[in-house]
């Protein structure tokens, strides 16, 4: 029971030390640090460990702030899966409102002339964003698709298929 | 360009058995402690182990994969295996002559 609480007080030290890293090292191997303590009790030399491992990191921050650009690329992949989901969703937007037309102008005819005149004008900035999504996004899908599926990457499938969907 | 560093300092003797862990095939951390522990009877702690882990991944010597729920295996690259086997003649030489001397004592 003792030993059990003294291995829970060390965890939760551990776990706590582990916020003391640098920004740059935390976002990069907190998560798998955790994960190890979890499947191995922390001990006395553990937390002396991570302390000097806490100051190692700050004495030589050079070595994680390459992984900066690891960050950026996490942004830039959530961009392009943004972007690459509109012209998943441009097309299907397009058929939607070609095959819908009739409950389009019932609405647009039972409405005040104001209603009609902004239904219009937010009609046509919706296909002014589609075109111009459907003729720079296209290539661009494509490129991002192609590097998925060339650079094997399972991850990346996943998000065009929920895009797909 | 910024200068690589070439001298792991007190992380040289947990880099050669992270090394020598990730030449059977790629490990993440609890599986290199493991391993460590098993072939050599070091216990290597979370801190060293990251700390040689980030030193490693700079030199260029192993790469991280695809991680799976928190748990980030790593292996060896090309560089890293030719690190690890000048590093094993080094210590082979050093046995051989070491023994040789020790046997003429």
């Amino acid at each position: 029971m003792e030993e059990t609480m003294k291995a829970t007080f060390a965890h939760k030290c551990a776990l706590r030390l582990l916020r003391l890293y640098p920004y740059a090292w935390r976002e990069r191997y907190t998560d798998e640090a955790a994960a190890v303590l979890e499947e191995r009790p922390a001990t006395l030399l553990t937390l002396l460990d991570l302390v000097l491992g806490i100051l190692d990191a700050y004495l030589h921050t050079d070595l994680f702030t390459e992984r900066k650009f690891v960050m950026l690329q996490r942004l830039r992949n959530s961009q392009i899966t943004i972007f690459c989901a509109f012209v998943f969703f441009a097309p299907f937007w397009v058929i939607y409102n070609v095959a819908e037309p009739l409950q389009s102008s019932f609405f647009v005819t039972s409405a005040t002339p104001a209603h009609h005149l902004l239904s219009e004008i937010v009609r046509a900035a919706g296909f002014f964003a589609v075109l111009t999504s459907l003729i720079g996004g296209c290539a661009f899908a494509v490129v991002a698709a192609r590097q998925a599926f060339v650079g094997k990457k399972e991850a990346e499938y996943s998000t065009f298929c929920l895009e797909s969907l | 360009m910024r200068k690589k560093r070439t001298d792991l300092g007190r992380f040289s003797n947990p880099s050669l058995l992270i090394l020598s862990s990730l030449a059977s095939g790629p490990k993440h951390g609890y599986a290199m402690i493991q391993d460590i522990e098993e072939f050599s009877g070091t216990n290597l702690e979370v801190g060293t182990l990251y700390g040689a882990l980030a030193r490693l991944e700079e030199q260029g010597w192993i790469e991280s994969l695809e991680s799976t729920d928190r748990r980030r295996p790593y292996r060896l690259t090309g560089l890293g295996l030719t690190a690890l086997q000048e590093q094993l003649s080094t210590m082979q030489q050093i046995v051989t002559i070491s023994l040789h001397r020790l046997a003429g004592a």
